[in-house]
């Protein structure tokens, strides 16, 4: 308890043994309540609380002795309780042990008589009290282990990555739920089973070199096939303090996702590679022959090819742009600024910016808003990207004498944009792969002219980052139609 | 009788056919051009050539391949010299060997070809 002066009841309905008793007891340093019957005393202890012993008299008249030890004890198991009693009423004293008390003190006794059990009791508590409480906090810290214990295995089986134990003696001794996920076979397999049943070889050979290459305490990691999956395996020893290797560490990842992009990569960068290859090879065909003179003297012809290795230049250099716009797109760094804009405003200007490549070809370029227009919310250089792109494909797919149609309406929700034209048109498989990166129709119309095979890439991201779609219907032969649907911009009520 | 020799120039680079074709008929060859595999094997069937010169990758990857294993699996065609052109890191070998059956062609340069280069292939290729 704290350090105040421990408390003792002392229950009598003699004035006289009360008044002895405190006497005695408080010359000890106790402190002393006294209650002269049972429903007295029941009194004090609700009032009072925290005695460390209560001397009760047998025989008392309302409530008796034992009856007031059984009730005391119903609410407190600590409490020393002593019954004093006339040396002719031994049994009722043993009745009393038996009924709660933890003895018995026969009157009349001298002081020491009274003090040598109260104070041998109260010891008794102390331990018994001080053992309560070393039994509590041991029954804790048992269930913080175990809580801990389990805290980790359920930490260890919830992790992504693959975990695999083995001992020194290459015996499995630890996996969990996702090892047993990426190597099925060590599912069933028993704690401690060789691990050379595992028919993984990559897995088994990085194990046993980490467990042979302790010195180093170095990490071991290599790439393991399984099937059609790739896997990164990390090993490391397991070691103990004093230096001696208790076995080795597997962690597992999945890595097959990602191999199949580094491939994707691989073959993006070729493509590029072969798409800048290109057109400096023809720049460069062009130049050996004007600068050799091999071809003979003929300055109109050099001319024409000069102008030739121009556009070539000029549109590898689009391409570069453009593929730089892509990239951007795709690392989350292309802005766009969107305002409202009006469709058919933003397409008229589009159609004056490739007013005379078509008229260079004799082509008829016209616009037709006819259809109404609505306002949406994008951002203007976008929007000029994608129609510019549109209508110079069309022109540039439509032989000489030709026509190309832009078409602005709506349907209340989408603002339409079509871009037609009576062209060379595509096979179906060109309309699979038209919005491809570098794919580029290919026959004998198209071996003069010039594309970057991103164009279309750049329009159809660039619409879908609008939430937008487009779409392409044509034939071979037959032109082409491109539809670009946006969402209109509705009024603030939703109109 | 044109004693001229003729030339079938076949990329789908337009201004690779047009470069070449600049330097070949300025030095006495009659050339004709095709775009794709189709159209030099239609070209050669109506106008047989004295050389082909051929790109490995038109439509698809390996279409000069197969194209040159057509022209040598035919009678009519099989002893035209056929000369290849490539950017390197086509799937070739930088070093090619001659190969009947994997590479039937008879010689191979890498684009662009420098045209003193190309006089000089087509000058030995037609001789032999």
């Amino acid at each position: 308890m704290n350090g105040d002066a421990p408390r003792i009841l002392v229950v009598d309905d003699e004035l006289g043994m009360r008044e002895g008793c405190r006497k005695i007891l408080a010359s000890e340093g106790y402190e002393v309540e006294t209650a002269e019957d049972g429903v007295a005393a029941l009194d004090v202890l609700d009032k009072h609380g925290a005695f460390v012993a209560a001397l009760v008299d047998l025989k008392m008249p309302r409530m008796g002795g034992i009856e007031l030890i059984e009730r005391i004890r119903e609410t407190d198991e600590d409490v020393v309780l002593l019954v004093i009693t006339a040396y002719a009423a031994i049994d009722t004293a043993v009745e009393a042990t038996k009924r709660g008390a933890d003895g018995y003190i026969a009157k009349p006794f001298t002081p020491d008589e009274l003090l040598l059990p109260v104070r041998s009791n109260l010891e008794k508590r102390a331990l018994l009290i001080e053992a309560k409480r070393l039994h509590e906090e041991r029954e804790k810290r048992l269930l913080e282990l175990a809580f801990e214990r389990s805290k980790s295995s359920t930490i260890i089986n919830c992790m992504t990555d693959g975990v695999m134990v083995v001992n020194r003696d290459m015996q499995l001794v630890l996996r969990n739920a996702a090892a047993a996920r990426l190597f099925p076979e060590c599912a069933d397999l028993p704690l401690a089973a060789p691990l050379r049943s595992l028919s993984c070889n990559g897995l088994k050979g990085l194990l046993s070199e980490t467990l042979r290459g302790v010195s180093c305490g170095s990490i071991v990691s290599r790439e393991v096939t399984v099937g059609k999956a790739v896997y990164m395996v990390n090993a490391s020893p397991v070691v103990e303090p004093n230096g001696e290797v208790l076995g080795a560490v597997a962690v597992i990842r999945d890595i097959t996702a990602l191999k199949k992009l580094e491939t994707a990569k691989s073959m993006f960068v070729s493509m590029v590679a072969h798409e800048v290859k290109n057109p400096l090879a023809a720049i460069e065909g062009y130049l050996n022959v004007v600068l050799s003179g091999v071809a003979g003297d003929n300055a109109e012809r050099d001319r024409k090819m000069m102008q030739r290795a121009l556009v070539r230049a000029t549109t590898l250099r689009s391409m570069v742009s453009e593929l730089m716009n892509l990239t951007a797109m795709e690392t989350g760094n292309f802005e766009i600024r969107r305002s409202p804009l009006g469709v058919d405003e933003v397409v008229a200007q589009a159609v004056g910016l490739s007013k005379e490549k078509a008229a260079e070809k004799g082509i008829v370029l016209c616009l037709n808003t006819a259809g109404g227009t609505k306002q949406v919310l994008a951002d203007r250089k976008a929007m000029l990207i994608v129609f510019t792109n549109l209508i110079d494909n069309a022109i540039k797919y439509t032989p000489e004498g030709g026509h190309v149609g832009v078409r602005v309406e709506h349907n209340g929700l989408y603002a339409k944009v079509a871009v037609t034209d009576d062209g060379i048109g595509m096979t179906d498989e060109q309309i699979e792969r038209a919005f491809e990166e570098f794919f580029r129709a290919k026959n004998e119309y198209t071996a003069r002219v010039p594309g970057t095979g991103l164009g279309l890439t750049l329009v159809k991201r660039l619409v879908e980052m609008h939430q937008g779609r487009v779409n392409v219907k044509s034939n071979p032969g037959g032109g082409s139609a491109f539809t670009v649907e946006l969402p209109v911009l509705g009024d603030a009520r939703g109109n | 009788m044109s004693t001229k020799k003729r030339v079938l120039l076949v990329d789908d680079d337009g201004d690779f056919v047009e470069a070449n074709k600049a330097v070949l008929e300025n030095n006495g060859y009659e050339v004709a051009v095709a775009y794709d595999g189709k159209e030099c094997l239609e070209k050669v069937r109506l106008d047989r050539p004295d050389v082909i010169v051929l790109d490995v990758m038109m439509t698809t990857q390996s279409e000069g391949f197969n194209v040159s294993r057509d022209l040598r699996n035919s009678e009519h065609t099989k002893s035209i010299p056929i000369l290849m052109v490539t950017s390197i890191n086509d799937t070739v070998p930088y070093k090619f060997e001659r190969d009947e059956t994997w590479l039937p062609v008879d010689s191979f340069v890498e684009k662009p070809i420098e045209p003193q280069k190309l006089l000089e292939e087509l000058t030995r290729m037609v001789k032999a």
